[in-house]
């Protein structure tokens, strides 16, 4: 479905170092590389640098990389080391020993690299919940706030927040963990067809 | 005991409240009641497990970090190294000027975005007070220290507590989450009101209304009012601390409160509220208890009552107290 990004002639752009193509296989992988990296570093600007180097990298020198198809762990892979170069650079070896230990096993960052995507998944659902439902799912799950917490800022009762939640993990599940053949009405299958073609 | 479309809300409950034991049980017999119950609960709970993990995402403005990029692309291409394409000197040189001005001109103004207008507040002997930009306040103890924003841009607002002792009176903005970084450890707010004070290598934390969170690396804490918690800012662990209470904010407040309180706490409290020195006789017994309240005293009516209570001598020299067994005659 998105194997426009995977595809010898996108390999052959940035190898010749076409600036369109940079720009496009860029702006697909920025969510993905910038969350990995934003877990294991503590501000944005450090991640989004993290991911800066391995794209200048990839423009500065010839890289060889032989299947279009391992574009994504390729990328993914040089954040991850990106991440513990700057770890260790900045002394931080000690306090980050076991999370380096980890990232280096290549078992945990496969698994690792699946949940990424699913929590990515997740991200563009919820920003397609409807408005106020997008915001209490938000306060509960991203800023860990309790449903009486949330009725209490948003002047709402508890019920209405437990009912919105209720939607809101209803509507996940069925946009990222349900079959499509299954059970969706057709103008939604449609939709969700669109949105997974405009990943 | 639950209809199928009550499913999801029967289950948000479970996910919700996994200290109610009664509602566990239910939920174990209902997942051994049917295979499709269990997938369905793994199901919903991976979403509810993954999903504060998703609120990174949220961060990544992909067009705009690209926009960055190719920006940084144009700048590394300006640093390569400039070949004339013909020998005649003077054709590139103005070309390379205009193109170094155009670096300086996308660096400054790279800059000027990015630049926060901090400003530091730094007190000595006497407390003092903040007024944000937002409408929060800080009052800072004597020789406390916090960095602040001019005006809070962006989505989130964020103040530094670099040292001592502070308290924060967070004005409500669901949208703007309110953060308070002191060193290793932040404490996340949306609008409440809590005392923060940062010692050597432990962050204290009491929450007088609403809630917050403190958060050190992987570690975090959730906090409601009236509720304390500790954090060693060397190895990132975070307690709560059960012996907090209103007396933290005493510094601030004027109000003690001692119900069957130890002479050694009666001390710890009087030497925060106060910011003196409590040096306590060999002979005198720490455990001995107090119940009193003070509002609004200054520090020698309070040791006059003390002396009267205790049959102890409480003496103030400069900024030391000296308690000790009155003299026989």
């Amino acid at each position: 479905m998105i194997s426009g990004l995977y595809s010898q002639e996108v390999l052959q752009g940035l190898q010749a170092r076409d600036r369109a193509v940079f720009a496009r296989v860029y702006e697909h992988f920025y969510p993905l590389l910038f969350a990995t990296a934003r877990k294991y570093l503590g501000e944005r600007e450090q991640a989004e640098e993290v991911v800066q180097d391995v794209f200048l990298r990839l423009w500065e020198k010839d890289f060889a990389l032989e299947h279009a198809a391992a574009l994504k762990s390729y990328l993914f892979r040089a954040v991850i080391n990106q991440c513990i170069n700057h770890l260790q650079r900045h002394r931080l070896l000690e306090s980050h020993h076991d999370t380096i230990r980890h990232l280096q096993e290549e078992s945990y960052l496969c698994t690792f690299l699946e949940e990424q995507e699913l929590r990515e998944r997740i991200h563009y659902a919820v920003e397609r919940l409807p408005e106020q439902c997008r915001r209490i799912f938000k306060l509960s799950r991203y800023s860990g706030l309790k449903n009486a917490e949330i009725a209490h800022e948003l002047q709402l009762s508890v019920k209405t927040v437990e009912n919105q939640m209720t939607i809101a993990l209803r509507q996940l599940k069925a946009a990222l963990l349900d079959p499509p053949e299954k059970n969706i009405p057709a103008a939604d299958r449609l939709k969700l067809l669109l949105w997974l073609l405009s990943i | 005991m639950t209809k199928p479309t009550d499913h999801y809300s029967f289950i948000l409950s479970c996910l919700q409240s996994p200290e109610d034991e009664a509602l566990q049980a239910q939920l174990a017999s209902w997942l051994a009641a049917d295979a499709a119950h269990r997938e369905l609960y793994r199901q919903v709970r991976l979403l509810w497990e993954q999903s504060p993990h998703a609120a990174f995402f949220e961060e990544a403005d992909a067009p705009a970090a690209t926009a960055r990029f190719l920006q940084l692309l144009d700048q590394t291409k300006v640093a390569a190294p400039v070949v004339p394409l013909t020998p005649a000197r003077r054709r590139w040189w103005p070309a390379a000027a205009a193109v170094l001005l155009m670096a300086v001109a996308i660096a400054w103004w790279q800059y000027s975005r990015h630049r926060v207008q901090w400003i530091a507040k730094t007190t000595t002997g006497q407390p003092d007070s903040v007024l944000l930009a937002d409408g929060s306040k800080i009052y800072l103890n004597k020789h406390a220290s916090v960095k602040y924003p001019a005006a809070f841009t962006g989505k989130e607002r964020a103040v530094q507590l670099i040292a001592g002792e502070a308290f924060f009176d967070i004005a409500t903005n669901p949208l703007h989450p309110f953060t308070v970084v002191s060193g290793p450890a932040q404490i996340h707010v949306l609008g409440t009101s809590f005392n923060v004070k940062a010692a050597n290598t432990t962050i204290q934390v009491y929450v007088l209304s609403g809630s917050v969170a403190v958060a050190h690396q992987q570690h975090s804490l959730r906090l409601q009012a009236g509720q304390g918690a500790s954090c060693n800012t060397r190895t990132g662990e975070i307690k709560a601390d059960s012996a907090a209470g209103n007396n933290q904010l005493a510094w601030r407040t004027r109000e003690l409160q001692f119900t069957d309180t130890s002479l050694q706490a009666v001390c710890e409290a009087l030497s925060n509220a106060y910011g003196v020195t409590m040096v306590l006789d060999p002979g005198i017994s720490k455990e001995r208890k107090l119940n009193a309240n003070f509002s609004n005293k200054t520090l020698p009516d309070i040791l006059e009552t003390l002396t009267a209570l205790y049959d102890y001598q409480f003496e103030q020299l400069n900024d030391t107290i000296y308690v000790h067994l009155p003299v026989k005659r």
